[in-house]
């Protein structure tokens, strides 16, 4: 560990893992619900752009925050515990999005058949937005939900 | 025992430090950890590398297995008890 990690926000885990309920609620529903119930002229109803600005700055503030940080972190920043987490964070974040997508796969042929939603070109870059932002964010929302709740003042000790 | 399918490491690491009167803070700097990483260890919360137990080892002067047991360690006052016995 030749140097030391130091992100520019530090949040308590609760706060953290309210923020990355913001951030999958804001985003989840933001652009999903937006693209789903988008008016015929393609516009996106308010509360859902409201929905997406809460998820978007909540995702930032998680990015930029110690556990965002320390999924971005380099080897040599990290030690080997938690160079371990930054790595099983990598790996949920990689086999939700796959998931995700494989979801989304699965589902653009059976609408076909049951002639399902499936979205325009605007609703799909809006889609593709919140894949991106959210799979931003997921490495330190995963990293917020495994973390133990410790004493704070125990582990300064 | 096992964690998640994994064994779970006992130590002695909380015993150790604080007989050596090292705070975390010092013995993460000796072996090249985060002082929370001490926490973790001493909860058993974490199973160390190799390369990492034996640094601890060095830094208490005693064999891995003094520190490390996959076997979970006899409570201090009963192995006095016995010692005292034997004597």
């Amino acid at each position: 560990m030749k140097q030391a990690l130091n992100p520019p926000l530090r949040l308590s885990l609760r706060t953290a893992r309210f923020l990355s309920l913001l951030v999958l609620g804001g985003i989840g529903i933001g652009y999903l619900g937006g693209a789903v119930f988008a008016a015929p002229d393609g516009t996106t109803p308010m509360g859902f752009l409201g929905l997406r600005l809460i998820g978007l700055f909540s995702a930032v503030a998680l990015f930029i925050e110690g556990r965002g940080q320390l999924t971005q972190a380099s080897d040599a920043m990290l030690d080997e515990r938690e160079r371990a987490l930054r790595d099983k964070s990598y790996v949920a974040t990689h086999q939700i999005m796959i998931m995700a997508l494989f979801g989304f796969f699965l589902w653009s042929i059976l609408a076909k058949f049951i002639d399902g939603w499936m979205p325009g070109r605007e609703q799909a870059l809006d889609l593709l937005s919140g894949f991106a932002i959210t799979s931003m964010a997921l490495p330190g929302i995963i990293l917020a939900w495994g973390e133990r709740v410790v004493d704070d003042a125990e582990d300064a000790g | 025992m096992t964690n998640n399918g994994t064994p779970v490491l006992h130590n002695r690491l909380a015993l150790f430090r604080a007989e050596a009167g090292l705070s975390r803070k010092d013995l993460a700097e000796q072996v090249g950890v985060n002082p929370q990483t001490i926490g973790f260890l001493e909860r058993g919360h974490y199973g160390p590398s190799l390369e990492l137990g034996l640094k601890l080892a060095r830094v208490f002067g005693v064999p891995v297995e003094t520190l490390f047991s996959l076997e979970p360690f006899t409570p201090l006052a009963q192995q006095l008890i016995v010692t005292k016995g034997a004597a």
